[in-house]
């Protein structure tokens, strides 16, 4: 070697071993890895994800020019590393560094908050299962697989995403608000605490009021039909602890705000009041945004009151129990932390209650309810696959129109207007009209998705009663509120 | 592709190292590092590297004509073209849309904007040839005959997509000739893993909960969850861009190139005008060598040294990317720049040092606010936020404070020069024969083997990996 390269460096001859040594723990584990990784086999898919791996598209110039191979490969080749899995297990244990709790895993069911983690993005959900957060290794599947017989079509259905909103700013506290339409930050927060995952929602003056004037609206569009309201609140506004039921975050509040701002046409049934009596029963999940079937009969029965109806009782239902355990969205999206093993190990069971009459159903890409791109959906599934997708067993999970025609014979019909917490309540409604049809107002009148106009539907369709169920997230989320107001406008 | 990557680690990085080294001689040598860059870039920006090899064959043919036709109109000609191709470069791809909007904006227009994507790396390879055809027509560098060299000069990866800006004159030897001592290719192993640390195990991070937290996906707004946004996003916009340069400093002295500092422990500085140079110390030279010197610097009064640093520090917030927000950032630091210039930094020092520190780091923060949000509302709310128009903390910004005190703590350690002290006292020690070698060498190991176990682990458990410099 030539002289000038040690920089009049001394003693070089004595440590040349070491130099050696020092470059080999550097390019020695790089290439033995690296050739290992080539020539072993690679694993189409994760089981601790649940989702196949993408194969690089066949490299063409197109394929080249484009970026879009490359970027490929760069996926394809970090899913399929060698020892991936172990690698992930032994980041679970390093995230307890990144996301630290002060006492570790806490597995009692103390107030303690174990975990915080940015949620889900409610302004672009449109019922499928959402996005995971970028720095989460778990995945939802993006089309859940279902072994009920959805039609093919299904995946030809639209699933772009609503429109955005103006970038909402700061965060108002519940009661005194700046009734300003920018003024709206929802928030999205999972805590897991006490054993189980909750989604915090913080609600604002100014959106729930917006969203009691779109449930006005609906009243006002349609006098010869009763319009029926009822939020519930989500596992948060029970169980979260105190700090993160209250203030901002106090979903009975809100729910009475909003309810307050209700026209008198409008029949208002407070779904807090409906659920608190029964919070030592299993009316949520622990590792699921959504509520169970148990819950959702409750809020069924304080409907059917005010109404007049009388509701039935549960044990006149057949009641299931869907294949295997549940481990949901929460859970999914905070599997990548150690503190949500405490989820994992007490994992969740979706039960299920059948309605009792006969019924078909089914699924209709719009409001114009074209046959021919309709397919036969199902109220209950007893068989799910996959343990993420497991809500999916009520009404054929998110549609954009189910219609369920049933031998009531009372020639009354229902529309309900939801969101997913309505899948496990419509079941309920089987049992008391002829025809009931639900509607998912994130499915229409947005980017890609087909418009939709109820106004022309209830005219074709006549209506006795209009149902809207929602959690609190739709009431804080201006796109949700947007999406309920285009449909009658 | 970025280092940061399976692919990059594991694939390009061991292939490049065995071809480069046994590649026989300086010739195939440059040949074998040239073709694995065009590789490289053209793994992120398959179209456009021919525009990195069009932009260097323009500069490498002007450079010829500058030195042949010194003192003649062509020579002028050709050095002007090289100015107009690379400052037209970048104002067609990066700023286009920006004179766009701001034409439609001031005269109601509508015209189109440019459907182009900006290429990586492009305000560092640009600089770099322009640093160059100054330098020709200066004088103060021999022109480069070959254009082979030429181009490896222009496209050499281990800085190409995210500096350090490189000049001519520094790595010129090195491309005629080079070799990598056993000592060279250890260290640089040290530093790469430095920089992989840096990006992977801080920067990533910090960068995750500052979104969240400046973006409201976590309930935002107080005064605590908007200053640890900001501090966060203010780490990890210091340990990505200086990790990148770490990096490309160690890959470089690997192959046997020594590339200038670029960062040197800016959260520690006393000053604005100190933070400067220790910030992106190779943009603030460029900008000093090539703007604020030909105009004149500070010989011609003061007046025009305030116009000159006007000039300097528009321009330096303008190449951080096509945004009023960025000229505001730049022209903010001007204000402290000639506050400081005009009481004089001697007559600060009676301020105690602790003080002058904080002082420092609270205008810079504030500076990062101008940073993140493109959007001026947005940054003014920021602002009034982390003053308590949102009140001062709620339990959701408690949790997010609680949750990274680690990560703070270690950000906080690491933007000291603690580490980089001691690693360096052991080296010397080590070096001189005051310590056996084993103790630096076997620490300098385990570290390497550390951080790269580290590293793929939280690779694997994140697809959240953007180089947030690509963009300037």
């Amino acid at each position: 070697m030539p002289k000038h390269a040690y920089n009049g460096y001394k003693g070089r001859k004595r440590h040349t071993g070491w130099y050696i040594a020092i470059i080999a723990v550097f390019v020695l584990p790089l290439i033995a890895i690296g050739v290992y990784s080539l020539v072993d086999k690679d694993p189409t898919g994760s089981e601790s994800e649940r989702r196949d791996f993408e194969s690089p598209p066949p490299l063409t110039a197109e394929s080249w020019l484009s970026g879009e191979w490359a970027k490929a490969f760069d996926t394809y080749y970090a899913d399929t590393f060698p020892q991936r899995e172990s690698l992930l297990e032994v980041n679970r244990e390093l995230n307890r560094f990144y996301y630290f709790t002060p006492s570790g895993v806490n597995k009692g069911n103390g107030d303690e908050v174990i975990l915080f983690v940015p949620g889900i993005d409610h302004e672009n959900d449109t019922g499928e299962g959402a996005t995971p957060p970028p720095s989460d290794v778990t995945a939802e599947p993006s089309a859940p697989t279902m072994l009920a017989s959805p039609s093919p079509s299904m995946s030809a259905l639209p699933s772009a995403k609503p429109s955005e909103e103006p970038t909402p700013t700061p965060t108002p506290e519940l009661p005194d608000l700046a009734d300003n339409e920018l003024d709206v930050r929802t928030s999205n927060g999972i805590i897991i605490a006490g054993g189980r995952a909750m989604e915090l929602c913080a609600s604002s003056e100014a959106s729930t009021e917006k969203y009691a004037d779109a449930v006005n609206l609906y009243a006002e569009t349609f006098p010869d039909s009763r319009v029926i309201n009822i939020v519930v609140p989500n596992a948060g506004g029970f169980y979260a602890p105190e700090e993160y039921r209250t203030g901002a975050y106090d979903q009975q509040a809100a729910i009475a705000t909003m309810q307050s701002k209700l026209s008198e046409s409008v029949v208002a049934v407070n779904g807090y009041d409906a659920l608190r009596p029964h919070t030592d029963e299993y009316i949520y999940f622990r590792s699921d945004h959504h509520w169970t079937q148990l819950g959702a009969y409750y809020a069924y029965r304080a409907v059917m009151d005010a109404i007049g109806e009388t509701p039935c009782e549960l044990d006149e239902f057949e009641q299931g129990e869907v294949n295997g355990d549940f481990l949901g969205t929460l859970y999914n999206w905070s599997a990548s932390y150690p503190q949500s093993s405490v989820i994992a190990e007490n994992p969740d069971k979706v039960y299920f209650w059948r309605p009792v009459r006969d019924f078909t159903t089914r699924i209709y890409s719009d409001l114009t309810m074209n046959e021919a791109t309709a397919w036969n959906g199902y109220a209950i599934s007893s068989t799910v696959q996959g343990i993420a997708n497991k809500y999916m067993a009520f009404m054929s999970g998110d549609q954009p129109l189910i219609h369920v025609s049933t031998d009531v014979g009372n020639g009354k019909s229902v529309l309900v207007l939801k969101e997913s917490y309505g899948n496990a309540f419509c079941p309920y409604l089987i049992n008391h009209y002829e025809n009931v049809y639900i509607v998912d107002p994130r499915k229409y009148n947005g980017d890609g998705l087909p418009s939709g106009d109820l106004v022309s539907f209830v005219a074709e369709h006549p209506i006795d009663d209009i149902i809207i169920i929602d959690n609190p997230f739709p009431m804080n989320t201006s796109s949700y509120i947007r999406q309920l107001n285009d449909l009658i406008s | 592709m970025v280092f940061s990557s399976f692919t990059f680690l594991f694939l390009f990085l061991p292939a490049a190292l065995a071809l480069y080294f046994l590649a026989p001689g300086i010739t195939a040598k440059n040949v074998v590092l040239t073709l694995l860059s065009l590789f490289f870039y053209a793994w992120g920006e398959p179209v456009w590297v021919a525009l990195l090899v069009l932009s260097a064959v323009i500069a490498y043919a002007c450079g010829l004509a500058v030195n042949r036709f010194r003192g003649r109109w062509f020579g002028t000609f050709a050095f002007v073209l090289t100015i107009v191709v690379d400052l037209g470069i970048l104002a067609g791809f990066k700023y286009l849309n920006f004179f766009i909007g701001n034409i439609n904006l001031l005269f109601g227009l509508a015209i189109p904007k440019s459907p182009l994507a900006l290429p990586i790396g492009i305000s560092f390879y640009t600089f770099q040839t322009l640093s160059y055809i100054i330098d020709v027509r200066r004088g103060r560098v021999e022109v480069q005959r070959s254009f082979l060299r030429f181009l490896l000069f222009v496209s050499l990866f281990p800085q190409l997509i995210a500096g350090p800006i490189v000049r001519y004159s520094e790595v010129a030897p090195q491309l005629e000739d080079r070799h990598t001592s056993l000592r060279d290719f250890s260290q640089g192993a040290v530093r790469f893993a430095c920089g992989l640390a840096k990006k992977v195990l801080i920067a990533n991070y910090a960068g995750s909960a500052a979104s969240s937290l400046l973006e409201g996906t976590v309930t935002g707004g107080t005064a605590v969850s908007s200053w640890l946004g900001i501090l966060l996003y203010a780490f990890q916009i210091y340990f990505d861009f200086s990790g990148y340069s770490d990096m490309a400093i160690g890959l470089g002295r690997i192959f046997g190139f020594r590339y200038a500092e670029n960062f040197d422990h800016p959260y520690v500085s006393r000053s604005i005008t100190e933070f400067w140079r220790r910030w992106h110390m190779t943009l603030g030279s460029f900008f000093r060598d090539y703007v604020y010197i030909p105009l004149g610097g500070s010989r011609k009064g003061l007046p025009r040294q305030l116009f000159n640093l006007l000039v300097v520090w528009a321009l330096t917030g303008f190449w951080h990317g096509a945004s009023w927000n960025f000229v505001l950032w730049g022209l903010w630091f001007l204000v402290f720049l000639s506050i400081e210039k005009l009481i004089g930094l001697k007559r600060l020092e009676v301020i105690p040092s602790p003080i002058r520190l904080a002082c420092t780091f609270f205008l810079v923060l504030l500076g990062w606010v101008l940073f993140y949000f493109t959007d001026l509302g947005s940054a003014w709310e920021c602002i009034r936020d982390m003053f308590g128009a949102n009140g001062f903390i709620n339990g959701e910004a408690r949790l997010a404070l609680i949750q990274n005190l680690p990560l703070l703590a270690l950000c906080a350690v690491g933007a000291t020069p603690l580490a980089s002290l001691c690693g360096r006292a052991l080296q010397n020690s080590a070096e001189r024969g005051a310590l056996p070698f084993g103790l630096y060498a076997v620490p300098a190991m385990l570290f390497i083997a550390a951080i790269l176990s580290v590293c793929a682990v939280s690779l694997a458990g994140s697809s959240f990996n953007p180089f947030i410099y690509w963009n300037f």
